[in-house]
């Protein structure tokens, strides 16, 4: 007697010799393109960098380049989230002042504050930081919620959730939810 | 190409305040004055960065005033250290203003960028919003 598998149609029920061999590497095709969605699925890769000495993180995904921070030309008659504009090869980019958009103090850049160029919708823009920590590459589910006591203004940009960096809690900040403040 | 054709280029004074470089259309401009000159006038002189900075005092090392091209009364706008006068500008070497800038800063009287060989940044100012 020969059956078909309902729905699968690439194992059949039979009698012949490599019967065996043909299940096997059916399931062993199914495992590996299970393992590949779960890894796509479970891991994210983070910009971590530092503001007023705690620690922030970028989904890298909207993250472009790195600049170091050098000359930024201010620019009359915006908000003071915006830093200003620079040069990066030819191309006139803003950059966002992440301090004043999370109601923080600003300090004085040093020699380590960065120039993060991000994008997402097609929208790009440079975000100042103090430094840069790392890229780290995170189980999704050591992602959690933001703790409650998580700064009020700081959580309305942190659906990315909160996770650790050694014994550092990183915010998991969204560029989206940034860019949206600004352009809306 | 005729007078009534597109406009290929623009021209552009140069100058400076505090450490930011801007570049405003000639065809704004009237006449360059120094202050002097437009104080026996009597003139009224707009200081440029106290459109937008009113609360900061930003010291000017040579300042000299422009008399807009504009009908009816308006100041003249007091810059600092013009470097360089009638500089040509093609269209295309100007730069529009980023995305979140255009959204975050309607008000600004900003509405270009040209950069120099050094890469420098000359921001181009429209004076007729300043007023």
């Amino acid at each position: 007697m020969t059956r078909s598998e309902s729905g699968g149609g690439d194992v059949m029920e039979s009698m012949d010799a490599d019967r065996s061999d043909r299940i096997l590497a059916a399931v062993k095709r199914r495992k590996a393109e299970a393992a590949v969605v779960q890894a796509e699925e479970a891991m994210v890769d983070l910009v971590i960098f530092t503001l007023n000495r705690d620690f922030y993180a970028f989904d890298s995904g909207d993250v472009k380049e790195l600049l170091p921070y050098g000359t930024i030309t201010f620019v009359p008659g915006c908000p003071d989230i915006i830093e200003g504009v620079i040069n990066v090869r030819g191309d006139i980019e803003s950059v966002l002042n992440l301090h004043r958009i999370l109601a923080m103090t600003f300090p004085e850049p040093t020699k380590d504050a960065r120039i993060v160029i991000a994008s997402r919708s097609g929208i790009r823009s440079g975000i100042l930081v103090d430094s840069v920590v790392d890229v780290v590459n995170v189980a999704a589910d050591r992602l959690k919620r933001p703790m409650s006591t998580l700064d009020k203004t700081v959580r309305e940009y942190a659906v990315g959730g909160e996770t650790f960096y050694g014994d550092r809690y990183v915010t998991v900040l969204d560029v989206g939810k940034i860019f949206d403040r600004i352009a809306l | 190409m005729s007078a009534t054709g597109p406009v290929v280029q623009i021209r552009i004074l140069i100058f400076r305040v505090a450490d930011a470089r801007f570049g405003v259309d000639m065809v704004q401009i009237a006449e360059m004055l120094d202050l002097a000159e437009a104080g026996r006038r009597r003139t009224p002189l707009g200081w440029f960065n106290r459109f937008f900075r009113p609360d900061k005092e930003i010291p000017y090392r040579s300042p000299v005033a422009l008399a807009l091209r504009r009908s009816g009364e308006s100041p003249a706008i007091v810059v600092d250290q013009p470097e360089a006068i009638d500089v040509p500008v093609a269209i295309e070497a100007i730069h529009p203003m980023p995305p979140l800038f255009r959204a975050a800063c309607a008000e600004s009287p900003v509405w270009g960028a040209v950069l120099e060989k050094t890469g420098r940044i000359i921001l181009l100012v429209d004076f007729f919003k300043l007023i």
